[in-house]
């Protein structure tokens, strides 16, 4: 896929772990690890929005385009 | 829930009531008992047009009987509230396409008669019913459209699954 979801590079940088962003952003640590792992179809834009508030981040700062 | 349940419940004494009726036939038809014969005509003067009809209505028997198998096995899976997964998906397409082969060979045997009827004025056996084998193959071909469409909730189903 030519999304890249630079998670973990945005956990690190924040020093958080992956449990505790799922707790805050209330998904499941089983989802956040399919969308770690560039597994998932899509991403809501709820999500996406907690996932920027809890990181303070830009949505850019997560995900990346690379072409095929 | 009920609704599935009563479902498998028909189609298994569909099947099995079908299955004791072939075993009758084949224990009782040499003693005469049950006449099979409804042409009035002994089998050695049969034409060749009457053991065509004959063998298409076996075939065409056999075709819904494995059709009706099939349907069986979505009921199992329908009992276990599975509904998008790739065995009803895959049962129910072969049962339609069984469905639908059993209907074009019914209305093949029922053309053959009507010719028949008109040539030689022959009024050949039984099961020439022409609304059976359309309703027989219509419900075949909902089927394999009710599995494609079922084919298209699966994927939306596994990518609402994978959406976060």
């Amino acid at each position: 896929m030519s999304i890249l979801v630079n998670l973990d590079i945005m956990l690190a940088k924040r020093n958080m772990k992956s449990n505790e962003l799922a707790d805050i952003v209330g998904i499941t640590t089983a989802n956040l690890s399919i969308l770690k792992t560039g597994k998932a179809k899509a991403i809501r834009f709820s999500t996406l929005e907690a996932i920027c508030k809890a990181l303070d981040c830009q949505p850019a700062d997560i995900l990346e385009y690379v072409e095929d | 829930m009920a609704k599935n349940f009563i479902f498998k419940t028909l189609i298994d004494i569909l099947f099995i009531f079908q299955g004791f009726g072939i075993f009758g036939a084949f224990v009782l038809a040499p003693f005469g008992i049950a006449k099979i014969n409804q042409v009035n005509l002994a089998d050695n003067k049969w034409p060749t047009h009457f053991w065509i009809l004959l063998l298409l209505g076996i075939i065409a028997y056999i075709m819904f009987m494995i059709g009706i198998y099939h349907l069986r096995k979505v009921g199992r899976y329908l009992l276990s509230k599975r509904y998008f997964t790739v065995e009803i998906i895959s049962n129910l397409k072969r049962s339609g396409v069984f469905l639908i082969f059993s209907g074009v060979l019914g209305l093949m045997g029922f053309i053959i008669n009507w010719i028949l009827r008109l040539e030689a004025n022959y009024n050949a056996i039984y099961g020439t019913e022409i609304a059976l084998p359309f309703f027989i193959g219509i419900v075949g071909l909902f089927f394999v459209i009710q599995s494609e469409a079922l084919l298209f909730a699966k994927n939306f189903k596994e990518e609402n699954d994978l959406t976060i």
